[in-house]
């Protein structure tokens, strides 16, 4: 009888081992995947359904986001729930919540400096819905010093100067898309192997778009095919020159001549299966 | 035999399999083993992309599968392929010594006011582990090549023709009709290694033998209770379509749903054709 019950507590404490090995060691990493996963799921579904959206559905997703970032501060995803949470209470107009929990990714993770520069933006953006301009300028100047080498920083000059006209400043745009066209194109000659000069690109074409200045961006992106042939700009700048002389002036004996030239010039080049659908499409009889 | 005879003979098979069934529910045994051991496997599975399983599992699925499996929930869309891998893993080593000693065990019960001994089964097995075995080993490379071959073919050959789904589809019923087919072939080898003592050729030889005489009868008690196998594996096709409407989660409900679904239908194949192959072997004695 003593053998037996021996017997008896000797496996509860081996099935107890086994799940306390199999389950008592997680990090947490894998639950905190496994929340984040299931709030985004949620999020995703929110926004969907954003016309019928009621508070308490914010709430609920605001919930799911809010436990990640209590339970795993550590992990690495959670400044991206806190964000969310940011999201949220701005997609309802709730600036000052808003505003409140994009502080808080400043505050409790200053070393991931890519989701500091988007929650600084986005504070920017809150303050220019609320039409405080002063203080919309004074983040982006902020973010542009503090994280000056981020997307959003690279963005803060051309957002500053839509921002202007948008309000239909005509100076103060002005001035702001020369700014932020003279540090586009300084960031270009600096570092024009860089994926920063390409954004940069894509940027400086935005400043001379948003002010319809299409034959200067057309001469800008000339001078970038002449004087760097050899790094990503050359090709990119050929596209976009198609895509303005196709769309903006309507030239497409231009354009297919700034598609073919990248076609010959640049055979393996991504940009080429684009450029050879464009030529289809301005070849295809109207 | 005739049609009507061959479907009279598989109706009294289940009806002894069932009542000895109901006399002798330690049959179920060796199946339940069996099914534990699976459950086992997908436990473990379950936890691979934590600590401390991790340290075991994540360098090889890195460099298998690729490191977005140790993440949720694309692990969910491993586990399946992970479990078949357990599954034959399980079957190779414990699952064919508790088919053989299912065999042993329904023999005894078939011999009239003998105990059933499960340990003397289970080492009479054991001894004839390298038999079974290879019988198992056989029938699983084929299964692998009639499943697996033309299905391979066509995606190296056929990639870009649009005929393809159809095509997998017919593969995959005609595929179907192959295993069953293929295990009725091999059914009878296992209660002839274990219980006439045979070796490896001549109980292959035994099985088909059985097989061709009672080809009917031996269809259909393996063809019933696998249609639910069947339903199974169609289910695990769909795995992902059923993940997006639901949860991840919902893999680990399927897999354990497969595994208790194997346990019912190993047991009523093995155990009837078990069955079959005893009547078969005392109408030969009758006979002599």
């Amino acid at each position: 009888m003593k053998n037996l019950k021996l017997r008896y507590y000797i496996l509860i404490f081996i099935l107890v081992s086994i799940l306390t090995f199999l389950t008592g060691c997680d990090t947490g990493i894998y639950s905190a995947e496994k929340r984040y996963w299931h709030a985004s799921r949620k999020f995703n579904m929110l926004m969907q359904n954003l016309k019928n959206a009621k508070s308490q559905d914010y709430q609920t997703v605001i919930d799911a986001f809010r436990e990640i970032p209590i339970r795993y501060p550590s992990w690495a995803n959670s400044p991206k729930a806190q964000f969310n949470i940011g999201q949220l209470y701005a997609i309802q107009n709730n600036f000052p919540k808003a505003r409140a929990e994009f502080e808080v990714i400043l505050k409790e993770y200053p070393s991931n400096i890519d989701i500091c520069a988007t929650a600084l933006f986005s504070i920017a953006a809150i303050y220019e819905k609320e039409e405080k301009q002063e203080k919309a300028i004074d983040t982006l100047n902020k973010l542009m010093s503090n994280y000056p080498n981020t997307y959003s920083a690279l963005q803060a000059p051309l957002y500053i100067a839509q921002h202007y006209k948008n309000k239909a400043q005509a100076q103060e745009a002005s001035v702001a898309y020369a700014a932020a066209l003279k540090k586009y194109q300084k960031i270009i000659k600096d570092n024009p192997k860089t994926l920063g000069a390409v954004l940069a690109e894509d940027l400086a074409i935005a400043c001379y778009a948003d002010q319809g200045e299409w034959y200067e961006a057309i001469d800008y992106l000339d001078s970038l095919v002449r004087d760097y042939p050899d790094v990503p700009l050359a090709p990119k700048a050929l596209f976009t020159i198609g895509l303005i002389y196709q769309d903006q002036l309507k030239q497409p004996q231009n354009a297919l001549e700034s598609y073919r030239k990248l076609i010959n010039k640049y055979p393996q080049n991504p940009l080429v299966k684009p450029a050879e659908k464009q030529i289809e499409l301005i070849n295809k009889p109207k | 035999m005739k049609i009507k005879e061959n479907l009279a003979l598989s109706k009294s098979i289940w009806s002894v399999t069932f009542k000895m069934l109901a006399k002798y529910p330690c049959l179920l045994l060796p199946f339940l083993i069996t099914a534990v051991f699976e459950g086992f496997a997908l436990t473990i599975l379950f936890y691979y992309p934590r600590p401390p399983l991790s340290l075991i599992f994540a360098p090889p699925v890195k460099a298998f599968f690729g490191g977005h499996f140790l993440h949720y929930p694309d692990n969910f869309l491993l586990l399946p392929q992970l479990f078949y891998y357990a599954q034959v893993l399980v079957t190779m080593t414990v699952g064919v010594v508790m088919f053989g000693m299912a065999m042993g065990m329904t023999y005894q019960a078939n011999t009239m006011g003998e105990k059933i001994k499960i340990l003397g089964n289970l080492n009479r097995s054991l001894r004839r582990y390298i038999t079974l075995a290879g019988v198992w080993l056989i029938t699983f490379i084929l299964l692998l090549v009639i499943l697996r071959g033309p299905r391979f073919l066509i995606v190296k050959f056929l990639a870009s023709r649009n005929f393809n789904i159809i095509v997998f589809n017919i593969i995959l019923y005609i595929g179907i009709a192959l295993v069953f087919l293929i295990e009725a072939l091999f059914i009878y080898s296992y209660p002839a290694i274990i219980i006439e003592r045979r070796g490896f050729l001549d109980s292959i030889k035994r099985s088909f033998n059985i097989s061709r005489n009672l080809f009917l009868t031996t269809i259909v008690l393996i063809i019933v209770p696998r249609i639910l196998d069947v339903i199974v594996i169609l289910i695990k096709q769909n795995l992902v379509r059923l993940m997006n409407l639901t949860l991840p989660e919902i893999t680990l409900a399927v897999l354990a749903v497969g595994i208790a679904v194997t346990f019912i239908t190993d047991s009523l194949v093995f155990l009837a054709t078990a069955n079959l192959f005893i009547f078969t072997m005392e109408t030969e004695k009758g006979a002599k």
